[in-house]
């Protein structure tokens, strides 16, 4: 009896050993593949839902070839500026092109926070893949959707451009450049402050990084800007930006890591 | 030992499915309460005690991953469990379901009340909060707590044979409504 309850006794120990072994080995990759596809069918179920319940008038077609117009013609027009921009500054300035040697590193978003208190996501990605804080975190050709705020080893946190805790250094795409802080606000939106009086700003005027936050490169699309607020009382106006991505109906998104040279 | 690599993989099915699934689903059901519900129900309907321990743990990855509503999920949903477990064992020791309900109800409101008091800490330290989002989230989440108990009740009274069973402290209990 004393024999077999020992014996009883080794194995649910060594089962128990493995147990932690097979799942420090492989129950993290596990867990982040399940987590990543949980994720996804979220978000597959979330867009067939916002399919589902648009205007029959316009179909959903309709609506993403737009929308992709839209985005291609706000890389088009950020890229023709920027590319301006260093045209003239270049021969000025020799590092502005190592700037933009960036290396992509693909993530997927694992989990999010489930409060508009904080606007922030989990992704795949860690230190062992060159992330640090600060890292800029973007969808598609340059749609700029936050930083990282936290770095583990195989995951990383982000905060999302729109989270109120947030705050990036911008520019508007005109004909003076000027140069404000984005900071996330309630509903999605982005805050721009800090822009002089002086400046005049319009209406759908791009917004894009300015490239002097250290390791954010400049001409990622932020948004465009949506009302202008102006009080001749204060030194700086304030504008409303319109991020023209919508982080929910994406599950992967690119880490742009500085190309070590 | 069994049981607690039950309790584990349970835990870490249903905080993977809320915080994974459920924050990417429209509608604000971003909002639901899946892992507090099905511990208050745990708690109160089988007297699992030990599941308590689900909730502090769930503010710890919260904290750790810093996608929490506030800082220090921890204490808040630490808070939340005792108040589940003394709510359990004193208050309402009614096992039905109403008990499970006005058990997750009032405990959900403490645990709101701890992380606005957290939150407004914070806020005198200069963070910026969204109060009257705060105060519609808490709204649509106690909803979605009330349907995820309501929907989710016969489903788990299926699952209960297999946590009994894994659960030593409980195994020869008498159920909560067998005479």
């Amino acid at each position: 009896m004393f024999k077999n309850k020992q014996t009883t006794s080794i194995i649910v120990v060594a089962l128990f050993f493995l147990f932690i072994l097979l799942f420090l080995k492989y129950g993290f990759s596990l867990l982040n593949f399940t987590q990543k596809t949980l994720s996804e069918t979220g978000n597959l179920i979330a867009n067939i839902s916002n399919d589902i319940l648009s205007p029959e008038d316009v179909t959903t077609e309709d609506i993403n070839n737009m929308v992709n117009i839209i985005n291609s013609l706000a890389v088009n027009k950020a890229e023709l500026e920027i590319l301006k921009k260093e045209n003239t500054h270049l021969r000025d300035s020799l590092n502005f092109t190592d700037r933009r040697k960036l290396r992509p590193v693909g993530a997927a978003i694992i989990a999010r926070s489930n409060s508009s208190q904080n606007s922030s996501f989990v992704i795949n990605k860690g230190s062992e893949d060159g992330l640090f804080v600060g890292t800029p975190i973007i969808v598609r050709d340059g749609f700029f959707v936050g930083k990282v705020i936290k770095v583990n080893r195989r995951t990383s946190t982000v905060r999302a451009s729109t989270d109120i805790q947030h705050a990036t250094a911008v520019s508007v795409l005109h004909e003076s450049s000027t140069i404000g802080i984005a900071k996330g606000m309630s509903g999605n939106l982005i805050n721009l402050k800090f822009i002089p009086n002086e400046q005049k700003i319009d209406i759908n005027n791009l917004v894009v990084t300015s490239g002097l936050e250290e390791n954010i490169p400049s001409g990622l699309i932020v948004g465009i800007v949506n009302s202008v607020t102006i009080d001749e009382t204060a030194p700086f106006q304030e504008a409303v930006v319109e991020p023209l991505i919508s982080l929910d109906k994406y599950y992967n998104v690119i880490a742009l890591l500085q190309l070590e040279i | 030992m069994i049981a607690f690599i039950l309790t584990i993989l349970f835990f870490t099915i249903v905080h993977t499915i809320e915080i994974s699934f459920l924050s990417t689903m429209p509608f604000s059901i971003h909002l639901a309460p899946l892992l507090y519900a099905v511990v208050t129900y745990l708690i109160q309907h089988l007297g699992i005690y030990k599941i308590a321990l689900w909730l502090p743990l769930h503010g710890f990855i919260l904290d750790y991953y810093q996608i929490g509503t506030s800082s220090f999920q921890i204490i808040a949903y630490g808070i939340a469990a005792l108040s589940i477990m003394y709510l359990a064992r004193h208050v309402f020791t009614n096992r039905s379901f109403y008990g499970v309900m006005a058990n997750a109800l009032i405990s959900f409101l403490i645990l709101i009340s701890i992380q606005s008091i957290i939150l407004f800490t914070e806020s005198l330290l200069g963070r910026k909060v969204l109060w009257s989002i705060f105060v519609d989230e808490l709204i649509v989440g106690a909803g979605f707590l009330v349907l995820i108990i309501i929907l989710m009740y016969p489903i788990i009274n299926r699952l209960r044979l297999l946590f009994i069973r894994s659960q030593s402290d409980v195994r020869f209990k008498k159920p909560y409504n067998v005479k």
